[in-house]
């Protein structure tokens, strides 16, 4: 399990990228972070509806009501071109961080 | 079972909801959003065998304690709760001076068609059907909005003032609505005062002998009261569902 403030950082990144391969609602994103991560991340369910209102009020993404196949009400969100140029800034801070790391511990790993 | 303890997803549905929507920093439209999570959390726990009931509890736990999930939303946006009570009073001194102009027509409309055709019956029942109507009408349209009622609607107004686009328009209209209606106010009454307006002994006489158009007056006087009461009941702490363990 990761730790509470990795995984509220790594929130935003997560959701855009999920969107950005294609439109989704709250409970699908949820489940496909869990798959990803095979069970590492486990958001809290209440966790991702905050979120996901932060980043619609900054214009990153936009939902929509729409009627399932199953008939089931669901409330659908699209990343937006805002979110997708968000989205670049923020893989960029991301990879800063891993590529630093992974030098680092390269030499280390072999040492282990 | 009981059949006044059985198990209605619906209601129990609807109630967490109302619950939900209740708290400060959450919207209708959010927390219809959060019902529909907890229908899928349900529907996953009955695949895995549990009844409605037994799922109904374990998505509802999951979901977690309801004041703690308000406090994420307004971590994540903590203008959003001013925001939201702006929005509302803008409604309220747009939608409630509108409402009392138009009993005031209504009413005075009544009784100057009264004075002139000499009708009183006929107006005796329609004013009070009016009245009867006007104030069964308010009830319901704001009891709507407040337990999302209408998903469609309550969900264009919680995102209409959930945007910061807008809220600078909201200010604005909050900061000129007050001045405008008083100003309307003393056009009005100066109108009336510049023709010498007074009721007429017919006008009196009407007044007198249909009674019941005063309802449409006091049905007026009665608009702040039942806005109030709608208000108090959203923000008031709604029933919380119980257990079945707590049950009898």
């Amino acid at each position: 399990m990761l730790p509470k403030d990795l995984i509220a950082a790594s929130s935003r990144p997560l959701i855009l990228s999920i969107l950005q391969e294609q439109e989704s609602y709250g409970y699908a994103i949820l489940q496909r972070v869990r798959e990803l991560s095979e069970k590492q991340i486990e958001w809290t369910d209440g966790m991702l509806y905050p979120v996901l209102h932060r980043l619609e009020t900054e214009d990153l993404i936009v939902s929509e009501w729409k009627t399932a196949e199953s008939g089931r009400e669901r409330k659908y969100y699209r990343i937006t071109p805002a979110g997708r140029t968000a989205l670049r800034g923020a893989r960029q801070q991301w990879l800063v961080v891993h590529e630093t790391l992974a030098k680092l511990w390269t030499p280390l790993t072999a040492s282990i | 079972m009981d059949s006044a303890h059985r198990f209605d997803l619906n209601r129990e549905l609807s109630q967490w909801r109302l619950a939900l929507g209740g708290r400060e920093g959450i919207t209708t439209d959010q927390a219809l959003e959060l019902e529909t999570h907890l229908r899928e959390l349900i529907g996953t726990w009955q695949a895995k065998g549990l009844t409605e009931e037994e799922a109904f509890w374990v998505a509802t736990r999951r979901v977690g304690n309801l004041d703690a999930l308000a406090a994420q939303f307004i971590q994540a946006d903590p203008t959003m709760v001013w925001r939201g009570r702006v929005f509302w009073m803008v409604i309220g001194l747009l939608v409630i001076p509108l409402l009392q102009l138009a009993t005031s027509l209504i009413g005075g409309g009544l009784i100057y068609l009264c004075a002139k055709y000499d009708l009183t019956v006929p107006v005796n029942l329609i004013a009070l059907l009016a009245s009867l109507l006007f104030v069964g009408g308010i009830v319901a349209l704001f009891h709507g909005l407040v337990a999302g009622r209408w998903p469609r609607l309550s969900g264009a107004l919680d995102a209409f003032c959930s945007r910061r686009q807008t809220f600078a328009w909201q200010l604005l209209l909050l900061a000129l609505i007050p001045p405008l209606i008083s100003f309307m106010g003393l056009l009005v009454f100066w109108w009336m005062h510049a023709n010498g307006w007074t009721p007429d002994a017919g006008e009196r006489a009407v007044q007198e002998a249909v009674p019941h158009i005063r309802l449409i007056f006091i049905s007026q006087s009665i608009l702040w009261p039942i806005v109030l009461a709608v208000l108090a009941g959203k923000y008031a702490p709604l029933r919380r569902p119980k257990p079945p363990s707590e049950r009898g």
